[in-house]
């Protein structure tokens, strides 16, 4: 039967998850920007006001990245179950291809130019 | 071991290798799993010792792989996550007033910050795992419907066989 020990792990469980996800949701913001990593490295950034398409080598083959009014998709890719791909276009999440090593992330401003 | 102990482990392991691919099946695109097999692994955790538990986890994640095809990065994943809920749940089982639900809300957790920690030491790039708060809610709302039916199955054994649990209050 449910204990209050239970209720307690369960409480504190769910308290540490609400928080990572408040964390997420408060760092969603309106992009600008989408730079690729492909395994940690920065192959792109991209401004998203310009419609174009990307390539980038993923780690199972080429991952084609398209832009489109200021949102970002992943419009081809190799993976088992085409779960980045089926994302579709985004602009706020980041959108990861994990078979391939591809991270695509929002960035609301473009740090490296602000830097200069 | 004695015969029904044997025979209920080996129908255990079976069922929870179905299991596993019966969810491939019915969800294939889906990014979360809820972990229809963690219902049979929670029984195990109670009816069997530790050392049994962990064969029992290693070779429901390897034998679910063998038979869906697919040796790659997601097997080195799965058993990440397997392995560190496991250990959780071997110590965790050992905390007297922790019953199957505050169990398997632990392994849950556990299994989705093992995973997490595999794609971190593969990949070395945190934006991947950004996801990983959100499957945890998730994984914790389904974790307390596998106990549920965990706790169904592990009752109709006790009830009609001549197995024990190794804790009492645990169902």
């Amino acid at each position: 039967m449910w204990s209050k020990l239970d209720s307690m792990v369960m409480a504190i469980l769910l308290g540490l998850s609400v928080l990572g996800t408040w964390w997420l949701v408060g760092s969603i913001h309106e992009a600008r920007y989408a730079k690729v990593y492909v395994q940690n490295k920065l192959v792109y950034t991209i401004d998203l006001s310009k419609d174009a398409q990307y390539k980038v080598k993923g780690l199972l083959g080429p991952v084609i990245l398209s832009v489109k009014q200021g949102k970002v998709a992943v419009s081809k890719e190799t993976s088992q179950r085409h779960l980045c791909s089926s994302q579709g276009y985004v602009n706020q999440v980041p959108i990861v291809c994990l078979p391939n090593g591809v991270l695509v992330d929002m960035q609301a401003q473009n740090v490296d130019t602000l830097i200069q | 071991m004695n015969t029904q102990r044997l025979v209920l482990a080996s129908v255990l392991l079976a069922t929870a290798t179905v299991l596993s691919l019966a969810e491939q099946w019915i969800w294939p695109g889906l990014l979360i799993k809820v972990g229809l097999a963690n219902i049979v692994s929670m029984m195990v955790l109670c009816l069997y010792d530790g050392k049994s538990f962990l064969s029992f986890q290693l070779s429901r994640v390897l034998l679910s792989f063998l038979l869906s095809g697919g040796f790659g990065l997601s097997l080195w994943i799965s058993l990440g996550g397997t392995l560190l809920s496991s250990v959780v749940l071997l110590l965790a089982f050992r905390v007297e007033g922790l019953s199957l639900y505050g169990l398997s809300a632990l392994g849950a957790f556990f299994h989705v910050i093992g995973q997490a920690s595999v794609v971190l030491m593969i990949y070395q790039q945190i934006g991947l795992i950004a996801w990983v708060p959100i499957f945890e809610v998730i994984s914790l709302i389904s974790s307390i419907i596998m106990a549920t039916l965990a706790r169904r199955g592990l009752l109709w054994i006790l009830t009609n066989t001549s197995m024990v649990c190794r804790r009492s209050n645990v169902v």
